[in-house]
């Protein structure tokens, strides 16, 4: 179940070797400004209009008894591709890495890592108020919590499962308030980087001008670019129409979903 | 590794390859439990053989009674040597004897006693059976059995008795 700043989605997922397979999914709009991502202040502005949409979003799926991953939107962490020592623990390391710097005190950050292979990990730090507010209002609709991811790293766990062809490209990860690029290079992760999304006019060009920035830095020339999340589709028509190659992160049937897996950037924490 | 949670009160979950590592280590508890109980019973039964043997040795106490009884033997012997000698033995035996009567031969066995088996010849039978009444009457001498007599000119007859010593006269 994902919280993003304009809707409310939840869907049943499993992963084959093909990608997603989603057994339902149900999407419910919110408000304007009822839901603002921000790594620092509440961002539940209006918290019982998502409780509400919360409640109608397990309405929509039947009531589920089994418990949910919540997937907090992009724009709420803080992260780094960290390379620990070997002999660190690679979660000690991305709280040391990761609470450096930070404007709230290290012990209110909730820190964890996605293991990305050849030694690296995506380390992301949340401030513990942030998680509480969605925790409390998705456990106020009736929601029961297995555990708490974060969209870009659930998106790149997603990703991770189908390497791009070669080893290499760009992989962007949408999300309402920010989004986030990984540079694939021979296999391994060689760069990451998160921006806050600007959707005004122009936006395909800002994100292509990011995705060859991040390119650049992992040594890439032309490299293949896969998107996932809100806008996905359409800014693979745009990229494809400007002559670069892109594609949907992952695909799967649509038959009866409210929007294209592709959109869905959060299905990746499910496994 | 754990899968990653973010949440205020996380509940870290094994992964499958922890569960497939706990059931690999329980079914080898199973076994070392399994195995340990066969040893302790192997144990028990070895110990309660210890015991029984070290109660009740059937070889052992026959191997000691017939040593004891070896010794006792040994020990019986030595003493009816030391306190009767042949020439004791044979000094208390002429003593008795008539004057007809003679020795023709003898042969001690020392064991518990002294048996004592005689040939004696005497030129007349009153002689041998006056010889006999000694014996019978003598406190060193007992069991008195007189064997077969040949009367071929002399009497000529075995006697076996037991010697039982005393203190001399």
């Amino acid at each position: 179940m994902a919280f993003d700043a304009s809707a409310v989605a939840a869907a049943g997922v499993s992963w084959g070797l093909s990608g997603p397979k989603i057994e339902a999914c149900a999407l419910v709009p919110l408000a304007a400004d009822a839901l603002l991502p921000s790594p620092f202040e509440a961002n539940l502005a209006r918290p019982e209009e998502v409780r509400a949409a919360l409640v109608e979003l397990r309405r929509a799926l039947g009531n589920p008894d089994r418990g949910a991953i919540l997937v907090l939107p992009s724009g709420v962490a803080r992260t780094a591709l960290l390379e620990p020592p070997a002999d660190a623990d690679p979660r000690e390391y991305a709280r040391f890495r990761l609470t450096q710097g930070i404007p709230y005190p290290a012990a209110d950050a909730l820190v964890d890592i996605l293991p990305l292979g050849h030694g690296r990990f995506l380390g992301a730090a949340v401030r513990r108020t942030i998680v509480a507010g969605y925790e409390e209002a998705a456990s106020a609709a009736g929601w029961r919590q297995e555990r708490l991811d974060l969209a870009p790293l659930a998106a790149l766990d997603g990703l991770l499962r189908r390497p791009p062809e070669g080893g290499s490209g760009i992989d962007v990860i949408l999300g309402e308030a920010g989004f986030s690029l990984a540079a694939f290079r021979d296999g391994a992760v060689q760069a990451f980087r998160s921006r806050l999304r600007d959707r005004d006019d122009g936006e395909a060009t800002r994100l292509q001008e990011e995705a060859e920035r991040t390119a650049a830095v992992a040594g890439l020339r032309s490299p293949r670019i896969r998107v996932v999340g809100p806008g996905a589709r359409s800014l693979i028509h745009e990229l494809s129409f400007r002559g670069l190659s892109a594609a949907a992160g992952w695909e799967a049937p649509g038959d009866g979903l409210p929007v294209e897996a592709c959109e869905l950037s959060w299905l990746g924490a499910a496994r | 590794m754990t899968a990653r949670d973010f949440s205020t009160r996380p509940v870290r979950r094994s992964s499958l390859w922890d569960r497939v590592l706990l059931a690999l280590a329980a079914a080898a508890l199973a076994a070392a439990a399994t195995v340990t109980l066969a040893a302790r019973r192997d144990l028990a039964e070895a110990l309660w053989a210890v015991e029984k043997v070290r109660r009740d040795p059937p070889g052992r106490v026959w191997t000691q009674e017939r040593q004891a009884a070896r010794l006792q033997g040994l020990a019986a012997q030595a003493l009816a040597t030391a306190e009767a000698p042949p020439p004791r033995i044979l000094a208390d035996l002429a003593s008795l004897m008539p004057a007809d009567v003679r020795l023709n031969g003898a042969m001690l066995t020392y064991g518990e006693g002294v048996s004592v088996e005689l040939t004696v010849m005497a030129r007349e039978a009153a002689s041998y059976d006056r010889f006999l009444e000694r014996l019978s009457a003598s406190p060193r001498f007992s069991d008195i059995l007189p064997g077969a007599e040949s009367r071929e000119g002399v009497l000529s007859a075995p006697i076996r008795m037991t010697y039982r010593g005393g203190e001399a006269p």
